[in-house]
């Protein structure tokens, strides 16, 4: 009895909480743990899915409002109320039905609702049984039973039409019958037993059952139509990035190097013209020497025509990224190899870069020559870290030679540099090691906190589970164990203002707020990226002899310039403010294209190949409150947080 | 330079002909006339050898800093000047050789900073501000200048028989890798002037 007290208490309160932290307006944008009612959100590929996701949110939002509200009365089951009950039933068997088109319509968040609607008819199905039990019940389910018996005949007759138009093909019209059909029965049905339900409903199930099976396989087959044109899409921005990239380089034409800009972006970037058309020209047929830039338009210096190039290659990445997330949602025997095709994409984006660089080293003036490749140093140091590795700086060695080549006693220039900031450099580096092993000797990684299992500090689970928190996973890494919306609170409740230690960010823009840690082992970071770093940046400025006449001419130098400039670091310790749940399925197809970061560059960031279906896995997202930075040559130490 | 603690050569070497005397069999007078022959022959030797070995013995440089926390003396110091085109040119005061990625020897130190005089020997009657760093044996935390200070090095004199400048440190914030408070608080040194590499 006392249990039940608990019990009852424990739901008025979790209901509360509920009417006060669920509105039902907070849909489809994922759970957090600010807002962990929210459902998981819809990619959308079939545009209806949005809308269905989130009116099958709403329905098992409502009907597992009245569950609570009836499950609080529980000591008194003559009260509860049979419309409710009925509806849930009849709710719940044409929304399950739904859910599962929605999972033909590749979306993640069809099993979370197929288990939140079972679970709803389920302890539905419990509050009838205890009603029929009390007076009031057993007079309704007489009635009910007379309803039934009643109406059987014309409920044959119509199941008889019913089998006609599935003969004839007529399926979509038969299904809306059945569908209604079912939800009046299974209204009636709720208050009878398993084998009574399956008297009255039996013919109705084995109608549907023909009746989806064929149904499903035309809805398949025109969903997978439908997301292969999605995929072409995505593909053409991909394919399209080598003429893109040549019709960029054409553009280079003399202009003084210091007036590189920092602000443009993607949407600045105007595709091939029509003088260039996509898929003719390769950055080889760009004519480094060309000027004939298109009149009305700015000629381009070469570092600013890098960076555009270097944003292609991030949009078409993020292309090729949404390519592959899509046809993992909808094509089971995947045909592409979208490695090989990110490989390929690196390989034209490093032909593209030396195009760049070999149009500097035709038409630079050699007074612009050693701030031109100063620029382009600073420009490759920044690809070199969103590939995280050396592959382009490699690439283009050989044309930088040619570049500098122009300007006499520049190469003597470059090897002087090289000797007296190599030192400071070295110095800077192990000083900060130092200093970095020591703080962050303590913090445990994300990954790691994740994987720890402990009890729940707190739950948001409603009453009718009867919820006893006991040792779990942190952060799950499948989808299906327990709701998206519990998993996500229960995680917040032993992550908040945890501090962990993060891996490498990148800043998602030279102008934007934010920094990411990009995805690995099934979760990322999100950061702000504008960490208070003047002075720091003016003491490696100094040290390393850059001013705004003379930039840094070594790539060590202007890799430590650049990244302290764009506040790309290499370790970031902070604690967790914000913990989100997503589907990684989802989170991909909906990449935004500055957001390639989320991946090094050239690499995909879901596995072809996985134990875990990728439908079936989860994405966590953590919001970090930085505390410590580390850059290669310094660290940062954020007071007052 | 000399060396006092390896005992007096002169004793020890007379010592050695007189024992080889003895088993000859000679007079205590002759062995007595031979040990002064031999003495002040030896002396000779010894002392010629000496003053040859002073002459000839480089110049190593060295610096003594008054640091918190302390610094050993370091007994090596060479001074390098990197010219660029357009860009101030550099001074590098250094205990290792700055062509190798770590220091061969400790305590190791680095003073880098860029003046606008053309030769080392120019440096005389001028200051540089400069970056420090230091660190005493290769796994002791590291010191540094802080972000936006520097370590000033007054060049004094320079002797033209060592080509070496001869210098004194000003005062200066520092930083410890591990957190510890760190100072200069001046130092002097005396730098060989080595290759222009540019």
């Amino acid at each position: 009895m006392n249990f039940l007290k608990q019990s009852i208490k424990t739901s008025r309160f979790t209901l509360l909480m509920m009417l006060v932290i669920a509105p039902m307006n907070q849909l489809g944008a994922n759970p957090t743990s600010k807002n962990p009612h929210r459902g998981l959100a819809a990619h959308g590929t079939i545009p209806e899915a949005k809308a269905l996701c989130e009116s099958l949110y709403q329905s098992f939002n409502k009907g597992q409002s009245e569950l609570i509200s009836m499950f609080d009365r529980r000591d008194n089951p003559a009260g509860f109320s049979t419309s409710a009950i009925e509806q849930i039933a009849g709710d719940t068997y044409v929304t399950l039905r739904h859910a599962a088109r929605l999972n033909l319509m590749g979306e993640p968040a069809s099993a979370d609702l197929t288990a939140k609607l079972q679970l709803l008819r389920s302890e539905g199905s419990k509050l009838a049984k205890l009603h029929i039990r009390t007076p009031q019940g057993s007079k309704h389910r007489a009635k009910v039973l007379l309803r039934l018996n009643r109406e059987r005949p014309k409920v044959s007759k119509l199941l008889d039409r019913v089998q006609q138009q599935i003969q004839r093909g007529q399926l979509e019209t038969a299904e809306k019958q059945l569908e209604s059909q079912g939800r009046e029965l299974w209204e009636q049905l709720i208050w009878f037993s398993p084998s009574v339900r399956k008297k009255y409903i039996a013919r109705l199930d084995q109608l549907m059952s023909t009746c989806s099976s064929a149904l499903d396989s035309k809805r398949r087959a025109a969903y997978e139509q439908q997301a292969r044109a999605e995929i072409g899409k995505q593909l053409a921005v991909v394919r399209s990035f080598s003429a893109d990239a040549a019709s960029v380089i054409q553009k280079i034409g003399v202009t003084p190097a210091t007036a590189t800009s920092q602000e443009t972006t993607p949407a600045d970037i105007a595709p091939a013209d029509g003088s260039t058309e996509a898929g003719q020209t390769t950055p080889e047929d760009a004519t480094p020497e060309a000027k004939d830039v298109p009149e009305g338009e700015k000629p381009l210096t070469a570092p600013e025509a890098f960076e555009q190039v270097a944003q292609l290659w991030g949009r078409a990445s993020a292309a090729l990224i949404r390519a592959k997330a899509i046809e993992l949602a909808f094509i089971d025997d995947s045909q592409t190899n979208g490695q090989a095709s990110a490989t390929k994409l690196m390989e034209q984006a490093s032909a593209a870069f030396i195009a760049v660089i070999d149009a500097a080293a035709t038409t630079t003036p050699p007074e612009e020559v050693a701030n031109v490749y100063s620029e382009l140093l600073k420009q490759i140091s920044i690809v070199n870290r969103r590939q995280r590795g050396n592959v382009i700086h490699k690439a283009c060695e050989g044309t930088l030679a040619r570049l500098a080549s122009r300007k006499p006693g520049l190469e003597e220039d470059i090897s002087a540099y090289k000797l007296v900031t190599t030192q400071p450099l070295l110095w800077r580096k192990r000083f900060t090691t130092q200093q970095a092993d020591a703080y962050r000797k303590d913090v445990s990684t994300i990954s790691s906190l994740m994987s720890r299992k402990s009890i729940p500090v707190q739950h948001i689970r409603p009453n009718y589970t009867l919820f006893r928190p006991r040792e779990s996973v942190v952060a799950p890494l499948k989808f299906g164990g327990t709701h998206s919306n519990w998993m996500v609170y229960e995680a917040a409740s032993r992550l908040i203002q945890q501090q962990i230690v993060t891996e490498s960010a990148s800043r998602i823009s030279p102008s934007s707020r934010t920094a990411v840690v990009p995805y690995s082992s099934q979760h990322y970071c999100n950061l702000p990226a504008s960490l208070p770093n003047e002075e720091q940046l003016l003491g490696l400025r100094s040290a390393l002899m850059v001013d705004d006449a003379n930039g840094p001419l070594s790539m060590k130098a202007a890799n430590a310039i650049s990244s302290a400039e764009l506040h790309d670091y290499s370790v970031v310790v902070g604690r967790i403010e914000v913990v989100h749940l997503e589907s990684p399925i989802t989170r991909f197809i909906a990449l935004p294209d500055l957001a390639y970061v989320l991946a090094p560059l050239g690499q995909l960031p879901i596995s072809e190949n996985s134990s875990i279906k990728e439908e079936n896995r989860t994405c966590w997202r953590f919001d970090i409150r930085p505390q410590w930075a580390q850059h290669e040559y310094f660290t940062l130490k954020l007071s007052g947080r | 330079m000399t060396k006092q603690d390896r005992g007096n050569p002169t004793i020890v070497a007379v010592a050695f002909t007189t024992l080889l005397l003895i088993p000859m069999g000679c007079s205590k007078e002759k062995i007595k006339q031979a040990y002064e022959v031999a003495k002040s022959k030896t002396e000779t030797v010894v002392r010629d050898t000496q003053k040859i070995v002073e002459e000839k013995l480089p110049e190593n440089g060295r610096m003594r800093l008054e640091m918190t926390p302390l610094a050993a003396p370091v007994t090596k110091l060479d001074l390098t000047m990197t010219r660029m085109e357009g860009r101030p040119n550099v001074i590098q005061v250094h205990s290792y050789d700055i062509k190798s990625q770590y220091p061969q020897q400790y305590p190791a130190v680095l003073l880098q900073g860029s003046t606008d005089v053309e030769n080392p020997s120019e440096l005389v009657g001028k200051s540089v501000r400069c970056d420090f760093y230091y660190q005493n044996d290769a796994k002791s935390p590291i010191t540094m200048t802080k972000a936006g200070s520097s370590i000033t090095i007054n060049f004094e004199e320079l002797n033209q028989e060592d080509n070496a400048l001869r210098a004194r440190l000003g005062i200066g914030s520092l930083e410890s890798s591990d957190g510890t408070a760190a100072r200069i608080g001046g130092g002097s040194l005396l730098a060989v002037i080595r290759g222009e590499d540019s």
